[in-house]
């Protein structure tokens, strides 16, 4: 068992011209807690994994298993065990051998080795499949050996590279559930990448958001839908993504209200300092919402806004409709209704939106001017990011919604 | 015609097609193979008289054929392992991140394209007694060695077979070692697999099929390489130079057809044992791992 310190990582690939695939990666993580690294392709989370793996080398700053500096500890010695994208099974040797080849190399006893990997089997459900080989296994069984050769070490940290990206869509909600399981009853600490929200809104006790090789946001999975630090965070975590609009701030009738197209929106209700928010009167600024904090109504109620639209594109999921809308302006929001609310097609629709939901970010910057209650802003595209004290602990059911797709 | 194609069964029409290339590997191969079977039994090829293993029993008994034949296998028992191993090492050497690597795989590769004639001249002028290792040794006072009829004479020829065919052994393991899947390499290092275990339960496994290619074409080619040994010496070399296909070549020309056919005949088995036995294990090795 053991936390794990990254201390301004940076990985540079030899012939990119210099180019940081990693920029200075800051981040604690405190032993048995689930981290998740999320990111689009490119952004640097498989590249951070492999250098905490050892797999890369570390080009700059440090990386600590522990008290242990690990920049120049082999793999091997790192106690660490790894479920790759593809799996990585061994194909000439059987699903026991496949996990007992690392005990094997450790010396263990033949009958000590025999008891834990039946034990992991047993654990997972795959002591049927020990006289296999993997070509003989489909993808799930494969994505459970994989897990059953990191677990029958009992590593310190587990590792796991994108290990649901194989799977079909029935399976990996199945396999989501388990490895959250797995985490629990083992104890240990995990780090996972993955470049899909729903596994980081549901599996990490915390998620660090990546792009460019720079973190972008360290945060809980509540906290990360709640105040996304900037732009990219907002409209990466969630789905249908969050609504942008750029507006003007203006004052009108003492209230400040943000104008766009023929609509203004007060932004009084927003979480944002009232020194800041009179500050931006006559500035530009895009405004977030997100589709689930706008619904059809037919009236407004206290704290609501309403926007005109017609709508465009339809879509039916059963529990709730995704609406596509066109607002004068040419601007386009989508809508996330839960109420059952028959809508066709060209039909006119009067939109009401929760005022104290709408998020601001800077024109430029694209950094969050929302405050966060009790909390200063998270800094964007910041490369110090250590984890809030009370930021561990379950995400938020209520709030998961957010990231289903 | 097309009507009585039509009516004809696929099978036959099948061996149609095969007709071509079936009537060259009989021309060139199955009935000059039988013929030599058939010499191999009879006193000449004019009586024909059925002899049974005589000519078998004769060749064994005949000085040249076992000075040939132990020169040939002792040659290729020494060559053709170090052209497996060397190149397979040098693939690996060329596959790390080292500066200049395709300088160096340039390098290795030239040999191949040098005629033979010109590869004999270089080691002639190399290796001959007024040549250029006796100049440079003469200048130390060292007495001039006759490289060609000495005991290094073997030693020369293996070196000469190297150089000539680790270039293409090494690409071919090039591309091998590429093929191996990242992942399992990387997989077998977090699980705590030194490199020496990485290599010899991971990637050999892969490389079990390029490794049985490489063998097989590294046997033949020592078999072969009585062209340079007999560009570089003739027809009567060095007695340690003296090889199956000298003896072969000779008896061909004293028109020993009885004698060369029996001796072709005891080649051809050896050979297909040696790649029979390959064949079985690299079916051991390669299983599963192959796509």
């Amino acid at each position: 068992m053991a936390g794990i310190t990254l201390k301004d990582v940076s990985k540079i690939y030899p012939g990119s011209t210099g180019e940081k695939a990693v920029d200075g990666f800051c981040l604690d993580i405190k032993d048995k807690e689930f981290v998740v690294i999320v990111g689009p392709s490119g952004c640097g989370k498989s590249s951070t994994m492999r250098m905490i793996a050892g797999l890369e080398e570390v080009s700059e700053g440090e990386i600590h298993i522990g008290d242990v500096l690990v920049n120049d500890v082999q793999p091997k010695d790192r106690n660490i065990a790894m479920v790759f994208q593809s799996y990585a099974l061994y194909p000439h040797m059987s699903v026991y051998k496949n996990m007992a080849f690392a005990l094997k190399i450790r010396h263990l006893n033949k009958a000590e080795i025999d008891r834990r990997v039946r034990e992991t089997a047993e654990m997972l459900g795959i002591t049927r499949l020990l006289a296999r080989k993997p070509r003989a296994l489909s993808g799930g069984e494969s994505q459970r050996v994989a897990l059953g050769r990191a677990m029958v070490r009992n590593p310190a940290v587990f590792l796991l590279d994108e290990p649901l990206s194989n799977l079909d869509a029935k399976l990996r909600a199945d396999m989501r559930a388990e490895i959250i399981r797995l985490h629990k009853r083992l104890e240990t600490t995990f780090i996972y990448v993955t470049h899909d929200q729903t596994e980081a809104m549901t599996m990490g006790d915390r998620i660090v958001i990546m792009d460019r090789g720079l973190i972008l946001q360290n945060d809980s999975p509540k906290d990360i839908y709640d105040y996304p630090a900037n732009i990219f965070v907002a409209g990466f975590i969630g789905s249908p993504r969050m609504n942008f609009v750029e507006a003007e701030v203006a004052r009108e009738g003492g209230i400040v209200v943000a104008k766009f197209g023929v609509t203004a929106l007060s932004l009084e209700k927003t979480n944002v300092n009232k020194d800041v928010l009179a500050s931006l009167v006559g500035k530009k600024v895009t405004i977030g919402i997100r589709p689930e904090h706008i619904s059809v109504a037919d009236s407004v109620a206290v704290g609501e806004g309403l926007l005109g639209a017609s709508a465009d594109i339809v879509e039916v999921l059963g529990a709730e409709t995704i609406i596509h809308t066109d607002m004068p302006g040419d601007l386009r929001i989508v809508v996330r209704e839960f109420n059952d609310v028959p809508v066709k097609r060209g039909q006119k629709l009067n939109l009401a939106v929760q005022l104290e939901k709408i998020h601001i970010f800077d024109i430029e910057t694209e950094d969050s001017i929302t405050v966060r209650p009790g909390g200063t802003p998270k800094s964007a595209r910041s490369k110090i990011a250590k984890p809030e004290p009370d930021s561990g602990g379950e995400p938020d059911a209520s709030d998961n919604g957010g990231g289903e797709s | 015609m097309i009507r009585m194609l039509r009516r004809a069964k696929p099978r036959a029409v099948s061996f149609l097609y095969l007709l071509p290339s079936l009537a060259g590997v009989l021309t060139f191969f199955i009935v000059p193979f039988a013929q030599i079977i058939r010499y191999s039994l009879v006193d000449n090829p004019i009586s024909n008289t059925y002899v049974g293993f005589d000519n078998f029993k004769r060749l064994f008994a005949n000085a040249a054929f076992q000075r040939a034949a132990s020169n040939t296998i002792r040659f290729s028992a020494i060559a053709m392992p170090l052209a497996v191993v060397l190149s397979l090492l040098l693939a690996m050497v060329l596959e790390a991140k080292i500066p200049g690597k395709s300088k160096f795989r340039t390098m290795f590769l030239s040999p191949m394209m040098v005629p033979v004639a010109s590869i004999v001249l270089i080691w002639q002028v190399l290796f001959d007694y007024n040549g250029v290792l006796n100049n440079v040794f003469a200048r130390f006072g060292v007495l001039p060695i006759d490289w060609f009829k000495s005991d290094y004479s073997h030693l020369i020829v293996v070196a000469l077979f190297l150089w000539k065919n680790l270039g293409y052994n090494m690409i071919l393991f090039m591309a091998a070692l590429g093929n191996i899947p990242k992942a399992l390499v990387e997989a077998a290092s977090v699980d705590g697999a030194s490199s020496f275990r990485r290599f010899w339960q991971i990637k050999f496994r892969f490389l079990s099929p390029t490794f049985l290619f490489v063998t097989i074409l590294s046997l033949i080619n020592s078999f072969k390489v009585f062209r340079e040994v007999y560009l570089l010496t003739g027809d009567y070399p060095y007695e340690d130079l003296y090889l199956l296909q000298h003896f072969m070549n000779n008896t061909f020309k004293s028109l020993d057809y009885q004698k060369l056919s029996a001796a072709a005949l005891i080649m051809a088995v050896v050979m297909a044992l040696i790649i029979g036995i390959l064949f079985i294990v690299d079916g051991r090795l390669g299983k599963d791992v192959e796509s």
